[in-house]
């Protein structure tokens, strides 16, 4: 279970980065920050994942 | 400008003008997924008898079709019709404003329904059969999404091509045939010859579909090591497409 929270934790915390970058920047840049964040958190999605699993 | 109700209407008018006319309308949406799903069960699991090796379950095959195909078909069918949407929808490019790169996303969502559909009768026939869910199906939709970046990706890619080269369309369909058989959907990797067994790591599709394998039919861990490097690569691939189309944008809107 505790895995569970931690990717639902994971994603709330890098949506609401995400949709705050995403509101504050005017140009393209901001598709890049967005690939950026998305990399950043499905790495931390399969990263974290098998450590959670492991804290059972 | 990138427009979410724009997307979202674009993405409902889809599933209306694909079913327009019929009587059912868009109940199809759902019975498609259905029927489909129904063919890999009951025609290649029961009728056909097709058994997994080392396995002793009678949906075992089944159940790594649906898992294999599925996504497959969102997949191949995004990319395809990606491929094509600026020519396609060029009387609303040049009619307003638009984000161009919104155009994929709309398919790209056009067939995440779909997937869903697909997804929900799948469990309800796992629950019927007693399956034993594990805790890494709540990676499904992480690799999910995975997937369709890398679609998103390669569909920019081809889309903002197709402007140009009217062949890249057809290119497409072609590549899309040859990687479906290249990527152990439909047969068990273990009957490849090892020399292309030990390429098949460089197929993007192969890390997907197996991932997909490992947590649904075996039970077991997906690859992330794999995933994270698809994850980079994915990620580097959608940067340069974007960056091409970006540096295009003005002769794909011209040529239009």
């Amino acid at each position: 279970m505790i895995a569970v929270i931690g990717l639902l934790c994971w994603t709330g915390l890098m949506m609401a980065v995400t949709y705050l970058s995403w509101t504050k920047m005017e140009q393209h840049e901001k598709v890049y920050l967005l690939l950026i964040y998305s990399a950043i958190f499905l790495s931390g999605v399969f990263y974290l994942f098998p450590l959670l699993k492991k804290l059972r | 400008m990138f427009n979410v109700s724009l997307v979202w209407e674009l993405t409902k008018r889809d599933f209306s003008e694909r079913f327009a006319g019929s009587l059912l309308g868009a109940v199809w949406a759902l019975i498609w997924p259905l029927v489909n799903l129904l063919i890999y069960i009951v025609i290649f699991g029961k009728m056909m008898g097709g058994r997994l090796p080392g396995t002793s379950n009678v949906y075992a095959y089944s159940v790594y079709l649906t898992v294999g195909l599925v996504p497959w078909a969102a997949f191949a069918g995004a990319i395809s019709r990606c491929s094509n949407v600026f020519l396609e929808k060029k009387h609303l490019i040049s009619k307003i404003n638009i984000s161009l790169p919104s155009l994929l996303i709309y398919i790209i969502l056009s067939e995440t329904v779909t997937f869903i559909f697909s997804m929900v009768f799948f469990f309800i026939f796992l629950l019927l059969t007693d399956y034993q869910f594990n805790l890494n199906i709540f990676l499904v939709p992480f690799i999910y999404y995975l997937q369709q970046l890398l679609t998103f990706g390669i569909g920019l890619l081809a889309a903002t091509l197709t402007v140009f080269i009217r062949d890249v369309k057809e290119i497409v369909g072609v590549v899309l045939q040859f990687w479906f058989w290249f990527t152990p959907i439909i047969y068990v990797r273990d009957i490849l010859p090892d020399v292309i067994e030990k390429i098949l790591v460089f197929n993007p599709a192969y890390i997907l579909v197996e991932s997909y394998q490992r947590i649904f039919v075996f039970n077991d861990d997906p690859s992330y090591r794999s995933l994270m490097v698809l994850t980079l690569l994915t990620h580097v691939l959608v940067m340069i497409s974007y960056l091409i189309f970006r540096s295009l944008e003005k002769d794909v809107r011209d040529f239009l």
